[in-house]
């Protein structure tokens, strides 16, 4: 369209715009038929339009705030018109409402989903609190008329509409004495009782969440975040992270700790609520503080009882105009023991139920005798030094130093022998602290949330007195064997694999490793060593082996695991009566043997898995843990078998697998309930499976997996939440499909693999880091079932639809292994995949650019 | 650096409302540069919903010029110079989503502003139908990209347009209709 003539088409489209609708055809005929129609397209497209970039982009998206008036008010939606707008969610806006249909007038609050805001996870949530509403039926909260799509395709549904004011807004107006509170508390609780009943959990109680009608009855509102107690856990507890959802000066400690959210959730807000209602302000100052700082007063800080606020403390800003003035003597007593109770930090401890909450008020008021008591004196001792670990440790810390830095300082002085025994006893004062510090403080919060770093700080803190004071004492061994100790301890929070909360300094913990080996090889090398000190050694060779193992510095890596395993060998040859040594030398040399495996030496691997493998057959004759012996020895068995199997040595490999079968079989006859030893003889039938696959022998094989599969199903059953054995059940399904789509088994082969279906879809499967290389197996493998049907299909039709299915399985399996390599979490064994489907991807698309192309449809 | 956006700032106010194509050239890495970082920041934030559009302009603006030295009419070039940069770096962010998914990685995910996938398909779309706009009506285009991408409102738009808030009121509504008849087939 040449300039001219659109500024003709701009120019009559506003022009007709403007015009009465009745008036616009009779307008648009005057001009030339290219000028009208492209008018009356413009026109279509402006009225079919609606909302299209009608706000700026990241409002649109719902990741700005709205900023422009609400298109929707004085539309009409089903039944409903909407007049204003009243309020704005994180996925929803509010609209106030009115019923037009109808003979009588009603006033509703319509939610409908933001515009942009219709991902599924938010059209989920909203669902959910359609469906919430829908079950809840009481006087206190407000329930759902009528829910469903706008004609803009949007999710919304209409709240009987609450003629109230927030809680506190309403205390402030009517200013009802201190019974008439108690009992909008009550039906409050009420509400919220009911909720629970039916599996709900509100998560965001506070006090402009219930609006209270001039007659005084509460309702409750904003299920928004409210989560269903029976189904969907797992979900519903990722969406809530760190202050992200719920208000924080209401949320409970496990709430604000990201941790598991109850019904004693909701008990901990109502607490807070209630406390609000008669001393006009929340147990923890939150005014001009940091998350952070509220975080740490709602978790650790024991709030003051009602009665004993001051007079002085302001009222928090919404509760300014709150006029009431209850007499602190009211509170004393009961009323502080009840709501203390709401609000303990420990969830088992707070009242059992809502409605238990709420019927010790109601003994209040009836002046009977209530369940709450006030904390004991050693529930509180308890409490403190559970929470005050850190000033305890700080203050041991300070005094360390005070006493260190005076010992030290001596200890360089100190010449006169009178002077030395004082100097040396203010020497053990400092390693004894700094032990103290490093073993008993230590232990006693290492379980402690969030404590990692403080324990890192602890432990440096201390190893710099203890460095210090080693320094001066190189020929003392009890000292220097502390600070192995300390050095060790500290490499492992820094980084040891086995340390649970360690801070990933694997460089840093590495380093310490190597200052707590090198002291130790000094102990070793100067006396005739301990045997105890060489053991602690080759230790302290294989922590810092599996840190070079998970760093991939394999050289290296040999090098400390070859010291360890000499260092065990040594020890095992002057006094191979002790089991200990024996069994530490069978642990080394499986160490060993993974690396000699790893470096591509089968032969040798072979050797080193055969001696462990002896070791542990001496060990069972004479031990006391029979079993434990003989499960090391069938594992070394099957190590020894997989690797013939890779050497391609079928017979060999099967003579050993069948070596592990025998003493596995036996464990698991030994142990019914012993699910590793029911895991292991699985994974053994399969071992065999596998070998007699190879060996041809197919009905052996099917026979094996068989029963593999039957104890797996076995395990599973009776331990549904045991996510290894769902993962190695799902494995062996689509392993048993591949086996059988490679002896034409179609149908069979599709079975298998619909099991591994129906256990994605009932979410047996946390489709973690681990489950997902698997996964990618499975959807690898069905794609290959859809490959292996369309070889076999004639019309072309039919086969056109099962390679493109075939695509599709392979595109998704590619894409799990891609974002798991960009992630850099993709197991090594799965390492080969990723090129692997590549490949089958790559086949099945060639044959559809040959089919469509028209070729021969003929495959092979 | 912010010498240097001066100059080019001053460059492009000389040239009037004919914008020097030379210094856009130079001048929008520079702003698309700072606003890519800015909009990567704002929207990985989780909880963005107090900040605006605008004041995310505003930010990157008072970043780059000394806020005395330059005038409205600077300022109105600024937008317009910003506005076409966040279209890039919206566009550029949804096309990078959607050969993510065919596995070619163009640029650092880190540097690039994450958007929600389902709003990739739709930009790319609107893109495309803008720059066939730009070849009809190229002050149209413009006016979307100040009033959607960087989210000013008629009256701020009719300042950098040195138009009046009616014409782009009227104009907007036109442009809105035809972006919407071409995306959605003529």
């Amino acid at each position: 369209m040449d300039s001219a003539s659109w500024k003709t088409v701009k120019e009559a489209f506003s022009q007709t715009l403007d015009l009465p609708e009745d008036e616009r055809d009779t307008y648009l005929a005057g001009f030339a038929p290219e000028i009208r129609i492209e008018v009356e397209n413009l026109l279509a497209a402006h009225f079919a339009a609606e909302g299209f970039i009608a706000a700026p982009f990241f409002i649109e998206k719902g990741v700005a705030e709205d900023a422009v008036p609400d298109e929707l008010v004085g539309r009409r939606i089903k039944d409903f018109l909407i007049l204003e707008k009243i309020g704005v969610g994180g996925m929803g806006v509010v609209y106030l409402a009115e019923r037009v249909n109808s003979d009588f007038k009603q006033k509703a609050a319509l939610k409908i989903i933001k515009r942009g805001m219709d991902s599924e996870a938010v059209l989920r949530r909203f669902a959910r609190e359609r469906q919430i509403l829908s079950q809840l039926k009481h006087p206190n909260i407000a329930g759902l008329l009528d829910g469903g799509i706008s004609s803009g395709g949007r999710p919304f549904f209409v709240m009987e509409y609450v003629e109230g004011k927030p809680l506190n807004i309403y205390c402030g107006a009517r200013n009802p004495s201190l019974e008439a509170r108690l009992e909008i508390f009550r039906q409050i609780c009420s509400a919220v009782d009911h909720a629970h009943k039916n599996l709900v959990v509100h998560r965001d109680l506070k006090p402009t969440n219930v609006l209270v009608a001039e007659d005084g009855v509460p309702k409750l509102l904003d299920f928004g975040i409210a989560k269903l107690l029976s189904a969907d856990n797992t979900e519903s507890t990722k969406t809530v992270t760190r202050g992200q959802i719920f208000t924080p000066e209401y949320a409970s400690p496990e709430q604000i700790l990201g941790k598991a959210v109850t019904t004693a959730s909701d008990v901990y807000s109502l607490g807070v609520i209630l406390y609000e209602l008669l001393v006009r302000h929340r147990p923890f100052e939150t005014r001009g503080k940091s998350f952070d700082e509220i975080v740490k007063s709602v978790c650790e800080t024991d709030p003051p009882r009602p009665s004993e606020t001051g007079d002085d403390q302001s009222p928090t800003a919404e509760n300014e105009m709150d006029p009431i003035q209850i007499s602190k003597d009211r509170l004393r007593g009961d009323l502080d023991n009840i709501i203390l109770k709401a609000l303990r930090k420990e969830p088992s401890e707070r009242y059992g139920s809502v409605q238990q909450f709420s019927e010790d008020i109601s003994r209040f008021l009836q002046g009977l005798p209530v369940l709450a008591r006030p904390q004991t004196l050693n529930y509180r001792f308890e409490k403190y030094v559970k929470r005050h670990w850190v000033g305890v440790v700080a203050a041991a810390l300070v005094l360390l130093s005070l006493v260190g830095g005076i010992s030290v300082a001596t200890w360089q002085a100190v010449v006169a022998r009178r002077e030395r025994a004082k100097a040396e006893q203010r020497f053990d004062d400092v390693r004894q602290l700094a032990n103290t510090i490093l073993f008993d403080h230590y232990e006693r919060i290492k379980n402690l949330p969030g404590a990692t770093e403080a324990r890192a700080k602890l432990v440096s803190d201390a190893l710099v007195y203890l460095d210090k004071i080693a320094q001066e004492s190189l020929d003392n061994p009890e000292l220097q064997r502390e600070l192995v100790g300390a050095y060790k301890r500290l490499a492992d929070i820094q980084g040891s694999v086995s340390e649970a909360g360690n801070l990933g300094e694997t460089g840093k913990s590495r380093d310490n490793y190597l200052k707590a080996i090198a002291l130790q090889e000094a102990l070793v090398s100067n006396a005739p060593a301990s045997f105890e000190d060489r053991r602690t050694l080759g230790d302290l060779y294989f922590d810092v082996e599996v840190l070079f193992e998970n760093e991939n510095e394999r050289p290296i890596q040999a090098e400390y695991a070859e010291k360890g395993l000499n260092i065990f060998k040594a020890l095992e040859k002057d006094n191979p009566d002790r089991v200990q040594r024996t069994a530490d030398l069978a642990n080394a040399l499986w160490n060993w043997a993974n690396i000699v495996r790893l470096k591509g030496d089968n032969d040798g691997a072979i050797e080193v898995y055969g001696e462990a493998a002896q070791i542990y057959e001496n060990l069972k004759l004479s031990a006391e843990e029979p079993q434990r012996y003989k499960r090391n020895a069938a594992l070394s068995y099957k190590y020894i078998g997989s690797i013939y199997q890779i050497e391609k040595d079928y017979q060999k490999a099967l003579e050993f697998y069948q070596k592990a079968f025998v003493y596995d079989r036996e464990n698991a006859g030994l142990a019914q309930n012993d699910v590793a030893a029911q895991m292991d003889l699985s994974f053994t039938h399969k071992s065999l499976a596998g070998v007699f696959y190879k060996l041809n022998e197919q009905e052996k094989m099917f026979a094996e997996y068989r029963q593999a599969i039957a104890i797996q199903e076995r395990i599973f059953n009776s331990d549904p939440k045991n996510n290894f054995a769902a993962r190695a059940l799902f494995k062996s399904y689509s392993q048993m499909a591949d086996y059988y789509r490679d002896s034409g088994k179609i149908a069979e082969a599709e079975e298998y693999l619909q099991k591994c279906q129906k256990m994605l879809a009932s979410k047996a499967l946390k489709q973690d880091a681990l489950d997902q290389p698997v996964i990618g197996v499975y959807l690898w493998s069905y794609g290959n079932l859809f490959l292996k049907k369309a070889e076999a299909e004639k019309n072309t039709a039919e086969k056109l639809v099962d390679l493109k299915a075939a695509r599709d399985k392979f595109i998704e399996a590619a894409n799990i292994y891609q974002t798991l390599q960009k992630q850099s979490i993709l197991d090594p064994a799965y390492a080969n995949n990723p090129s692997a489907i590549a490949v089958s991807l790559e086949t099945v698309n060639r044959e559809l650019l040959r089919l469509t192309e028209n070729k021969s449809p003929r495959i092979r | 650096m912010a010498d240097e956006f001066a100059v080019l700032i001053q460059e492009l106010s000389g040239t009037g409302r004919n914008a020097n194509r030379a210094a856009l050239d130079k001048l929008l890495p520079i702003v698309y540069d700072e606003l890519r970082r800015l909009a990567a920041s704002f929207l990985r934030r989780e909880h963005a919903v107090s900040i605006q559009t605008t004041e995310l302009v505003h930010e990157a603006y008072f970043k780059l010029t000394d806020q005395k030295k330059v005038d409205w009419e600077n300022r109105g070039q600024f937008f317009a110079v910003a506005a076409q940069a966040m279209r890039r770096i919206l566009i550029d962010a949804a096309r990078q989503r959607k050969s993510l998914k065919f596995g070619v990685e163009k640029i650092s995910l880190d540097e690039a502003p994450t958007l929600p996938c389902e709003v990739n398909q739709e930009l790319i779309e609107l893109d495309a139908a803008l720059s066939e706009l730009e070849k009809l009506d190229e002050q149209q285009c413009r006016m979307v990209e100040l009033r959607y991408f960087a989210g000013l409102t008629i009256e701020e738009t009719a300042q950098v347009l040195k138009i009046s808030p009616a014409t782009v009121k009227r104009e907007w509504t036109i442009a809105r209709a035809w972006l919407f008849k071409k995306i959605n087939g003529d």
